[in-house]
């Protein structure tokens, strides 16, 4: 956990916002706040008429300059309107679930006895650890799905 | 000798006019403007400084008018980007997209959610909570693309606990609705139709009734639960739902107001959510 962090309740800075609320995305870093909608980049979409840009953009916790995020934000047609950061995911070590098209099980304990928590789709990101384990037929890695579920997927459908 | 000083300082008033109006001429044929003094002393990256009060001092505000920096997309991140807007006139609807570096460092950009084309399904709001769980309202029927008139359609609520992969429906409701928050308790709909907005919770279906402030509003803003993200305006709103307390934001346009409270994931441990607060002021 973040030790850098003020107690709750402490206003971490006074913003002005151009073009409506920000919406806080995550933490990117220790250093960097993520952020988006509300922010309307200078100079490009609101000339046209086209609804203000809304790229994700990246604060520093002490005010330096805003800066967005580019490729594969900044290129975008206008005419896609908002982009809105719904969800965030930050990861040291990642895997991508290979179902075959199918969900794999995400279990609570190295087993193929143990019980499932999700079913997590082919494709989905993962968080996982650095230590595996073995119930002597296969590999399990540790891992934490998307929406936080913490489990034990078999390692021969991480890649 | 009077006379001599005096023809002599006449001179050299008349080459000194001759010499001005010289460099006047010259500088009508260039089309140049012509920098006010307190611009020409301004440096080159000097950045114009704010004349209001106290939010104008801050650096954000001064970078605004100038072009922002751009920054490579981050490489310890996956983002879930909706894209695309809330429908007025004739137009307005979402996809989801997923955006993320590959262990080669390229940049990855997944199709998530959008519906089939000729379908004449529209997805109508896309929101989170902060465990991550996606919630999305699709609209089916002739007119769901449309503001209004959106006879005989209906809305499917659909929930993805794996970053948009896959989604099973937790409810569906006739008429259009759009998903605009999301609580844990699941994701709170809205409907324009009819004399006032309606608000509804689900996959429960309750109907949300709110406070009389919030009524008078046309474009409310909910944001999560309390001791999360909230905003409010001179007269905050809030609602209490089967206990869970709900803040109504309720965001000024022009007025002014604020959001307090707001929380993020730590990176690196999806469960580990901390609250935190940003202070905002809405301009």
């Amino acid at each position: 956990m973040g030790t850098f962090l003020p107690p709750i309740g402490t206003p971490l800075k006074v913003l002005k916002v151009e073009g409506g609320a920000p919406r806080l995305a995550g933490f990117l870093n220790e250093h960097d706040l993520l952020v988006t909608q509300g922010y309307v980049r200078p100079g490009t979409c609101t000339e046209r008429g086209d609804t203000a840009g809304a790229d994700p953009a990246i604060i520093p916790y002490e005010l330096g300059p805003l800066s967005f995020i580019g490729t594969p934000f900044y290129d975008r047609d206008c005419s896609q309107g908002t982009q809105l950061v719904v969800s965030t995911q930050f990861f040291a070590i990642w895997a991508r679930v290979k179902g075959d098209g199918d969900c794999v099980n995400l279990r609570r304990d190295p087993s193929l006895a143990a019980p499932v928590v999700n079913c997590l789709g082919d494709g989905a990101i993962v968080n996982t650890g650095k230590a595996r384990s073995n119930d002597g037929t296969r590999y399990w890695q540790f891992v934490t799905g998307p929406s936080g579920q913490i489990g034990r997927m078999a390692d021969e459908f991480l890649e | 000798m009077f006379k001599s000083k005096l023809w002599a300082l006449a001179g050299a008033f008349i080459v000194l006019a001759l010499l001005i109006a010289t460099v006047w001429a010259l500088r009508q044929g260039d089309d140049r403007p012509s920098l006010p003094v307190a611009a020409a002393t301004m440096e080159a990256n000097q950045t114009p400084t704010p004349t209001s009060s106290t939010v104008a001092s801050t650096p954000f505000q001064q970078a605004t008018p100038t072009a922002p920096p751009l920054v490579p997309f981050p490489e310890n991140a996956v983002m879930i980007v909706a894209h695309g807007g809330y429908a007025h006139g004739s137009g307005g609807y979402f996809w989801l997209t997923r955006h993320y570096r590959d262990r080669s460092g390229e940049l990855r950009t997944d199709l998530l959610l959008k519906p089939p084309d000729g379908s004449g399904a529209v997805i109508t709001g896309i929101v989170a909570n902060e465990l991550g769980e996606l919630f999305a309202s699709t609209c089916f029927g002739e007119f769901c693309g449309y503001e209004s008139g959106t006879e005989g359609s209906s809305t499917v609520f659909t929930k993805s606990t794996d970053g948009g992969i896959t989604w099973r429906e937790i409810g569906s409701s006739a008429g259009k609705w759009w998903a605009r928050a999301a609580v844990d308790a699941g994701v709170v709909v809205i409907n324009f139709e009819g004399q006032s907005l309606s608000y509804a919770l689900f996959p429960r279906g309750t109907p949300i009734v709110p406070p009389p402030a919030a009524r008078a509003s046309i474009d409310p803003i909910i944001f999560r639960r309390a001791a999360r993200l909230n905003c409010r305006n001179a007269d905050p709103g809030l609602w209490r739902f089967s206990s869970l307390r709900i803040g109504v934001a309720w965001l000024p346009q022009r007025e002014g107001g604020e959001c307090v409270g707001a929380s993020a994931r730590w990176p690196h441990s999806a469960r580990s959510i901390v609250p935190y607060n940003l202070r905002v002021l809405v301009g």
